[in-house]
């Protein structure tokens, strides 16, 4: 059980194409949940404002994936 | 009650800022803000171990070839100490595999994930010193209420 628990730290995962952008998933909820607990002075607030914030984001930081991938597309 | 509330705020502050250094979310619980404290706790031990684990603790704390990353990673106190130590000994084992390249990608990805941990944990580190300067600057349930006779 320790060893398996070990294996998955030690063992990096390989990721491939769209499991990349998948990942931004997780890191901007994490963002989003602990810039809420700073600015927010109630905190039953911060849930519904982190979960703004991380649908702002990741709709936001895809918007501009998408808009350099079309860029790149047009301009190759 | 908290643990901190009853210690002078030249001691307090420095404390929680301290204590929010060593681990994410220590300084907040110090001052008796739980549930910052819990929040903070599991959101960058979470982020911080999830990169660990896409990338591998061996390559991905790494202060000689990743110097400013490591800076942000140091951030998160005793999780940094704790991957650094065991990629060390990862490092200097000889029966350990040299990193791949076919990992590089990962590597990359659980570096952000870890230097974001660490800049989670700053921004904390400053909100345990604001709210734990703000603690002193309250008045205390008696002299608040002193004053109030006082008044009348």
């Amino acid at each position: 059980m320790t060893g398996l628990l070990a294996a998955l730290f030690t063992t990096p995962i390989t990721l491939t194409g769209w499991q990349h952008a998948l990942l931004l998933l997780p890191l901007c909820l994490s963002i989003s949940v602990v810039y809420k607990t700073v600015r927010c002075d109630e905190v039953r607030e911060i849930p519904l404002a982190s979960l703004v914030l991380w649908v702002t984001m990741v709709a936001g930081m895809y918007a501009v994936g998408i808009g350099l991938w079309l860029l790149y597309l047009l301009t190759a | 009650m908290a643990v901190g509330s009853g210690l002078q705020p030249v001691l307090r502050v420095p404390l929680a800022g301290l204590l929010a250094w060593i681990v994410p979310g220590l300084g907040h619980l110090f001052i008796g803000e739980r549930v910052r404290g819990l929040i903070y706790l599991i959101a960058i031990t979470i982020t911080f171990w999830g990169g660990i684990a896409i990338g591998g603790v061996r390559d991905t704390v790494e202060p000689r070839s990743r110097t400013a990353w490591f800076m942000a990673q140091t951030c998160t106190g005793v999780h940094c100490l704790a991957a650094f130590q065991w990629g060390e000994r990862l490092r200097h084992n000889p029966d350990t595999p040299a990193s791949a390249w076919a990992h590089h990608r990962s590597a990359e990805t659980a570096v952000v994930y870890t230097g974001i941990a660490g800049l989670l944990n700053l921004l904390a580190i400053f909100d345990a010193l604001v709210r734990a300067d703000a603690v002193s600057a309250r008045p205390r349930p008696k002299v608040a209420s002193r004053l109030r006779k006082g008044a009348g």
